[in-house]
């Protein structure tokens, strides 16, 4: 809109300079506007031409492809960049996924067999302590036999020492050996009355 | 003071006759030259690294690409990708010629009448066969605006025609325009510096805020130019 503006104007802006120009050209003879003196058109159309020829030919062939295939190779250069990227994080995702999964797997595997040692743990410890339990009582009964066995021979010899004394006692008392039945018949009543 | 016009004057620095042609390589054509040679250095060492991250010279030319894609793109519409070279060319060559044309004691080719007016007979003249070509006979329903009244045509037709034709000379004329204007007021005011001894700084100051202005001028006329160029591309694409 404002371009149109102006070409709106422009020829009249242009004209009243023109006209300027043609004034002070009349008021100066020798030196007038060097835009209207014909004798450069020639020249400046002829290269002009050229120049604008090279210009056009250069951008449209070598300029602007160079400048588009640098454009491009950026793009393509972003639009890789943003694809592998984004090809990483999905593969990234699905690592997780798996490391997810085959940790849950894991974490499953090992309670499991927490689980199952200690079963078996707890089954091991059973029998050993029923077998060291057997063990245990039986040395017990064996050491309570032996125990009973010595008491028993204790208390006989205990009871020979009394029939030896009490003969002896006897003897030293009475003055004459007493039969050993009758002694023992009479320790043995004795130590029951103890007893 | 110095005739503000004698800055416009053609000299023949190597003199070339074709026939009975004088074809002489001017100041004119030297800056046309240096124009070209920088719009090569631009575009061809600018784009040598082909870096993906990219220097200084390789982002002009990729923005002053972009720029002139995007702006065909949305002023002549689908399709015209195929003309960015051409209104590329023309925004170059003109805004080379604005620009180099501000540095002192330069010569500015885009301030002569028939420079500008054969880039805009060019376009003209491109505009219409490309018209012709891909619209045949349905070219000249250009000049009937859709949806009017049919009395009206008589009335209608002869102002679509004249504004169409009056486009390569409002075109031209306003480049020239531009260009001749600043560089008068220019050298004006520079003349007055020099005339007025101590009072000069101040057409100095104005001379200093004219070159920035000048500056901007020059860009915004090439862009008008290539824009206006877009927009009358435009036609050979889309019926009316």
């Amino acid at each position: 809109m404002f371009a149109r503006r102006i070409s709106t104007h422009a020829p009249l802006v242009g004209l009243m300079l023109t006209l300027l120009a043609g004034v002070s050209r009349a008021e100066e003879e020798k030196e007038g506007m060097p835009q209207l003196d014909p004798h450069s058109f020639a020249s400046q159309l002829f290269w002009l031409t050229i120049f604008f020829v090279l210009v056009f030919v250069f951008l449209r062939f070598i300029g602007l492809p160079r400048v588009t295939a640098i454009i491009d190779e950026r793009a393509k250069k972003i639009g890789t960049d943003i694809a592998s990227a984004e090809l990483l994080r999905t593969q990234a995702a699905e690592a997780e996924k798996t490391y997810e999964t085959t940790m849950a797997a894991a974490q499953g595997k090992a309670r499991q067999l927490l689980a199952e040692t200690h079963e078996q743990n707890a089954a091991i410890l059973a029998e050993e302590t029923k077998l060291a339990t057997a063990a245990a009582d039986h040395e017990v009964n064996q050491a309570v036999k032996r125990i009973e066995a010595d008491r028993s021979k204790a208390l006989h010899s205990i009871r020979d020492v009394a029939r030896g004394l009490a003969a002896d006692i006897t003897a030293k008392l009475a003055g004459r050996m007493p039969s050993a039945d009758r002694v023992a018949l009479a320790v043995d009543l004795a130590a029951g009355e103890i007893a | 003071m110095e005739n503000p016009l004698r800055q416009f004057a053609i000299h023949t620095l190597i003199p070339i006759h074709i026939g009975s042609y004088d074809v002489s390589f001017t100041n004119s054509s030297l800056l046309m030259l240096i124009a070209f040679a920088l719009i090569i250095f631009l575009f061809y060492v600018g784009t040598s690294r082909k870096a993906v991250v990219p220097g200084r010279l390789q982002s002009a030319a990729e923005m002053i690409y972009e720029f002139t894609a995007n702006m065909v793109e949305d002023n002549a519409g689908h399709g015209s990708a195929k003309y960015v070279p051409f209104v590329m060319s023309i925004f170059l060559v003109v805004l080379f010629g604005n620009i180099l044309g501000l540095i002192p004691y330069s010569f500015t080719y885009t301030s002569h009448i028939i420079v500008t007016i054969a880039l805009a007979l060019m376009i003209f003249v491109v505009v219409v066969l490309l018209s012709l070509k891909n619209h045949g006979v349905g070219f000249f329903k250009m000049f009937f605006p859709p949806g009017a009244p049919i009395f009206l045509a008589p009335l209608l037709i002869p102002i679509e025609v004249l504004s169409f034709v009056f486009r390569p000379i409002s075109l031209s004329v306003r480049l020239f325009a531009n260009m001749m204007a600043g560089h008068v007021m220019l050298q004006l005011f520079a003349g007055f510096t020099v005339a007025l001894g101590l009072f000069g700084i101040l057409p100095l100051t104005f001379v200093v805020l004219l070159t920035g202005f000048e500056i901007l001028v020059a860009l915004l006329q090439a862009y008008v130019f290539a824009l206006l160029t877009s927009i009358y591309l435009k036609d050979t694409l889309e019926a009316h």
